[in-house]
């Protein structure tokens, strides 16, 4: 397995993306009135979608990956970052009657110097990683170095810097621009597109309608509520041609029967109503829906999960032979494993609004590189009740959304998290201990504290947030604590004592902090086939996950 | 079913098969066709409402600008009209644009890339279309064109005014000359037993399309049967007739069910299995019916017209025995005698005749009302309160409707600015406001409409929106948390089609139920009002002022005056709050209704 980091961003290992995400943030805004932290659904994604593949998106439950879903469809605003659909001849015919909002990138390209730009982006007060992300100049601030010298290092183009998102910032071109022009021609107004891409995120709602439905689209998880009862299904299935002047009436109801047919169901179906199918069928009159106008790209929010498992193979085969008669592109997200492992080309694993891991899924499944994927490969029942297992059991919770560590995302339930090295020699059963008292600490920040509570308090009464002492002893009663830990543990209690729970956990973030709970990993190449691992361990100075988590076996 | 048929729209289905649509057509046409003038006078009434009413609006806007004219000057007042003007068109073009006008004009016209947002674009295109069409109407410049003149200028208004006036006298021509079948020409209850000496000058029977046939021995009724007789047959006819109407329209839903449609299930057919079953909801339906029949057809429905009884007892004479000789006598007069007073003598009760031989079903008025005929009173009454029920739950439940739905799909700063202003205006009192805005309005022309019914209306329809508005807010909420919403959205659809399509399917039910509930209250409001003396000025028949008339000989003889047109409004209220709940458990399973479950159970088999 190579260890290097990734010298260029993805984009380029992969031959004609059809989808190319780029840095996307989506925050439900907090709304409280003291506590106004935003909710970190998506928290800075990128990856690609190629043209006719399956992307399996796989997560906890509230882990982001039905927010990232919607959002590449537009049902949720994105906060940050571009979603891009790459198609030539819908870009030719967007930039056609948006002429406005066109940037020809190779103008732009040939106008701007990258050293200038970064210039100015320093001067702003960007800091170099934001510029030239997963290279390696993470500790490096805009003070540091000459902005010549890191486009000469980093080998930064123009199109690097607007890749991540600058490209309004500096002015290149208006915030509301939409569609970027890479290789074409422009004959009396008239463009004439052979590459390049529209952000989705940026297109304004008139654009959207029209990518809507055509280009876009989406399937959704309950067949109950996602289908009006009071259509009849062939007025369902028609809404989209009717939305788009899809010819005739009389060749809409045709297409509709067409539709009806290809999901497996019978012309005369047409005037039933939804409450008239069972829980496939009604899956079935979705999907013919989604289809009607034949989207290059879909997205499948757990299309299957809310069927019995029966009809989920039916629906699956449904929607692979589709793929492979229209060339569809899928997203397809779930939490069930074994249907990913069955229907996706790739896999992208996805924790507290971050890709964790993301590769060809033979590969992931076989050899997974992140721990979060071993993690949760290891929760995949078994259906031999005889065979030994060795589950990978996670501690706790994941993180609230609005409060997300600042290091690795899965830092604070990590089993084979990395140690501070003054702590290697510690026994590994303190070690967890510590971790353990670090994450109730963690959680007492967390929990809201009711006025009673914190009148209580004042008052020196008893409140539902046990005493530390308690937990400290029912710890580390038992065991015998180095000094050292004693020591940081104590003075902890003392501040969680004093009513400063989050001064307690600063103090425990500081003595006990490793690489993982400070620094915020990179995309790391795992494997030849571009699969990529979101997590230290995968620098040469530290052991791999893999056989980490042999070890950890080896010790039960 | 092949192929072929079933890519059929409605109109191609029934040309497939017209027999049994045909069948029904003409039953209908024979229904019309009897009762043909009176509708055609139901339609010149209407148009005698409606006239005022665009005169009405007219002289809003005029009195708009005269007021601005005169209180900030030519340059203020100039300024003020333009921006009432612009504020009026900027409405109407919004509404135009949204009901009106399906498709995206920017498209059609290639405006895409303007720099201007897209639907302030398609508005202020629509707002320019109004105004040319408001020129036209105002100042009427196709009189400039020389040709025109010539033709004895007709101008657009006049010819839209002359074909009015057309149209008009035709219908009035049909009235005068066209038979009806339930009319009192045809079926008179108005007659005298003529004295024995009179006999041959005073033919018994009355002429029915030219003969005279006659079973009893009075002049001038039916079949020369008494005059309660008579009347009786016309009331029995009319609500055969009704019937008939409300069977065949049934028929009519039956044949589409079975020979046009071609889903063999769909939710509505559950709602009328569980309506079928629903006894409550049925009184109130029965109840509701009988009180519709009363007020459409109340000019045949009273013993003696409106004319006669109400607005002109002076002007119309009729004959009667006295001493055995044929006597004539105005119905204002004879109406003074007859007056129900609270004592024996005076008193003209319930399915009694006065002394002048007239019936009067449910006995006569005191004489604070002339002791007018209180059937005929209540009749015309029922008008009123329909009239003023309807139109406002009509007008709140528009307002209320397209609130609830750009709340529910917008959330956020539109819903908190219609809570506050609904809040606000529900915190008014409203018998205070009631008062207050009909003392102010007593002298603008808005307040003749009708006697004020008009007024009365609009301003139950402003103060009441907002509870219906929050009755269905929730509803519409709960609808716009649904994923088609958001799946309709996934492919494009407008928000103003998603709300008509996907949102106000499931919110009208609720509208049904809380406007029938809210009539109710309406038409308690409305008879509270006139009881009080406000609200719809005499002589036009209200039924409170009906219970406040007869308030004092509630313990006498007299106790109908008061009594029954109280019962009457108990009856009529409690009636459409049953239909409410009716529809409300046919519409709403879970909510409690007798074998929901088991018509549920058989739906899904469908």
């Amino acid at each position: 397995m190579s260890k290097q980091a990734m010298s260029e961003s993805q984009s380029t290992v992969q031959a004609e993306p059809m989808i190319q995400v780029r840095n996307l943030k989506t925050y439900y805004p907090g709304g409280g009135l003291i506590n106004d932290e935003p909710v970190k659904a998506v928290d800075g994604v990128s990856f690609d979608i190629k043209k006719g593949e399956t992307l399996g998106l796989v997560g906890e439950s509230g882990c982001g990956k039905s927010t990232l879903g919607r959002t590449l469809v537009q049902l949720e605003d994105a906060t940050a970052g571009a979603s891009r659909f790459q198609k030539p001849d819908v870009v030719e015919r967007m930039a056609n009657s948006y002429g406005r909002r066109t940037v020809d990138l190779r103008e732009v390209y040939a106008d701007n110097d990258a050293t200038e730009l970064v210039t100015k982006l320093f001067a702003d007060g960007v800091q170099p990683k934001a510029v030239a992300p997963d290279r390696g100049w993470e500790d490096v601030s805009a003070s540091e170095i000459d902005a010549a010298e890191f486009v000469q290092q980093t080998g930064l183009a123009v199109s690097d810097v607007i890749d991540q998102g600058f490209g309004p910032r500096l002015g290149l071109f208006g915030e509301k621009d939409f569609i970027f022009i890479q290789e074409g021609r422009i004959e009396n107004g008239v463009y004439e597109v052979e590459r390049g891409y529209i952000d989705v995120t940026a297109a304004p709602a008139r654009a959207l309608k029209r990518l809507r439905g055509r280009q876009l689209g989406i399937v959704f998880q309950d067949p109950e509520s996602s289908l009006n009862d009071r259509m009849t299904v062939g007025e369902i299935i028609r809404e989209p041609l009717d939305v788009h002047s899809w010819g005739t009436p009389r060749e809409r109801r045709e297409r509709v029967r067409e539709l009806l047919e290809t999901v497996g169901l019978r012309p005369e179906h047409y005037y039933r109503y939804p409450h008239q199918f069972s829980g496939g069928q009604r899956q079935r009159v979705g999907i013919a829906r989604s289809l009607a106008l034949e989207p290059d790209f879909l997205v499948l929010d757990e299309p299957v999960s809310a069927l019995d498992v029966s009809v989920q193979a039916k629906i699956l085969n449904l929607l692979e032979d589709l793929q492979t008669e229209f060339g569809l592109t899928y997203l397809f997200i779930a939490h069930d494993l074994s249907v990913v492992r069955h229907i996706c080309d790739r896999v992208a694993v996805m924790y507290l609004g971050n890709l964790m891991e993301i590769g060809p899924t033979d590969g992931l499944f076989e050899n997974p590189g992140n721990p979060y994927t071993h993690s949760l490969l290891s929760a995949i029942p078994e259906p031999d009740p005889s065979a030994a297992k060795d589950r990978i059991t996670l501690r706790g919770t994941p993180p609230s959304p609005r409060d997300p560590p600042i290091g690795c995302p899965f830092s604070t339930r990590c089993p084979v998290k990395i140690r501070p090295d003054e702590y290697q020699h510690i026994d590994d059963d303190i070690w967890q201990r510590i971790e353990v008292f670090r994450e109730v600490i963690r959680e007492r920040t967390r929990a809201d504290r009711s006025l009673t509570d914190h009148a209580r308090e004042l008052l020196g009464r008893s409140t539902r947030f046990s005493d530390v002492t308690e937990i400290t002893d029912e710890l580390f009663g038992d065991v015998d604590v180095p000094t050292e830990v004693a020591e940081h543990v104590r003075e902890a209690s003392s501040f969680v004592e004093k009513g400063h729970d989050n001064k307690a956990r600063e103090y425990l973030f500081d003595q006990f902090g490793s690489i993982c709970d400070t620094d915020r990993p990179k995309h790391y190449s795992v494997s030849d086939d571009g699969r990529t691992s979101f997590c230290h361990r995968h620098v040469d100075r530290y052991e791999d996950p893999a056989p980490e988590f042999e070890k950890l076996k080896q010790k039960r | 079913m092949s192929e072929v048929t079933q890519n059929r729209t409605f109109f191609g289905r029934i040309a497939a098969n017209p027999t049994p649509a045909l069948i029904w057509l003409g039953g209908v046409l024979l229904l019309l066709s009897v009762e043909f003038s009176a509708f055609v006078d139901a339609l010149i009434l209407f148009g005698e409402q409606i006239n005022p009413l665009v005169g009405g609006s007219k002289d809003i806007g005029g009195w708009y600008v005269d007021t601005m004219y005169d209180s900030l000057g030519f340059a203020g007042g100039t300024v003020m009209s333009a921006l009432g003007a612009l504020v009026v068109l900027a409405v109407f073009s919004v509404f135009v644009k949204a009901a009106f006008i399906p498709f995206s004009i920017v498209e059609r016209l290639g405006l895409e890339d303007l720099p201007i947002s897209a639907d302030l674009l398609e508005r202020s295109i629509v707002g320019a279309f109004l105004v040319v069409l408001w020129l036209v109407l105002l100042y009427e410049p196709l009189a400039f064109l020389p040709a025109l003149p010539l033709i004895g200028e007709p101008t657009l208004a006049q010819m839209v005014h002359g074909f009015a006036q057309t149209m008009a006298g035709i219908a009035d021509w049909v009235v005068a000359n066209v038979p009806t079948l339930l009319s009192r020409d045809l079926i008179p209850n108005q007659g005298f037993n003529p004295p024995a000496s009179a006999a041959s000058e005073y033919p018994a029977g009355s002429e029915i399309l030219g003969a005279r046939i006659a079973i009893g021995p009075y002049h001038g009724t039916f079949l020369g049967l008494s005059p309660a007789v008579a009347w009786a047959i016309r009331v029995v006819a009319i609500y055969l007739y009704a019937f008939v109407w409300l069977v065949w329209v049934w028929q009519g839903y039956k044949t589409f069910r079975r020979h046009y449609r071609f889903a063999d299930w769909t939710p509505r057919d559950d709602m009328i299995d569980r309506l079928s079953t629903h006894r409550w909801g049925q009184f109130g339906f029965v109840v509701v019916f009988l009180f519709l029949v009363l007020a459409m057809f109340a000019p045949a429905m009273g013993p003696t017209t409106t004319a006669q009884n109400i607005y002109n007892p002076y002007g119309h004479e009729f004959q009667y025995v006295e001493d055995g000789e044929v006597q004539t006598i105005t119905h204002g007069t004879a109406n003074l005698q007859s007056a129900s007073q609270g004592t024996p003598d005076n008193n003209v009760g319930v399915m009694n005749y006065d002394d002048y031989g007239r019936f009067h079903p449910i006995g006569t008025l005191s004489e604070r009302a002339n002791g007018k005929d209180l059937f005929t009173f209540m009749a015309d009454g029922a008008r009123v309160s329909l009239f003023i029920g309807l139109l406002s739950i009509a007008l709140s439940g528009f307002i209320a409707t397209a609130l609830a739905m750009v709340t529910a799909y917008y959330k956020g700063l539109a819903d908190l600015i219609v809570v506050v202003t609904s809040d606000s205006i529900q915190a008014l009192p409203g018998l205070l406001i009631y008062i207050l805005l009909s003392v102010v309005f007593s002298s603008h022309p808005i307040s003749n409409i009708y006697s004020g019914g008009f007024l009365l209306a609009l301003i139950f329809a402003a103060t009441g929106w907002p509870a219906l508005w929050r009755a269905i807010r929730g509803p519409a909420f709960q609808v716009s948390e649904e994923e088609w919403i958001d799946a309709a959205k996934s492919y494009g659809q407008r928000p103003s089609a998603t709300m008509r399509k996907h949102m106000l399917p499931y919110v009208a039910g609720y509208l049904l139920i809380y406007g029938s509930l809210t009539i109710g209250g309406i038409i308690i409001s409305v008879a509270a009002l006139s009881f009080l003396g406000l609200g719809v000025a005499p002589p036009t028949p209200e039924w409170g002022r009906a219970v406040n008339i007869g308030r004092p000989y509630v313990t006498t003889v007299s106790w109908h005056i008061a009594t029954i047109p109280g019962l009457m409004v108990v009856f009529v209220v409690t009636g459409f709050n049953a239909l409410g709940d009716g529809i409300r458990d046919a519409i709403d399973p879970q909510s409690e209704g007798s074998g929901a479950g088991e018509s549920a159970a058989a739906g899904g088999g469908g």
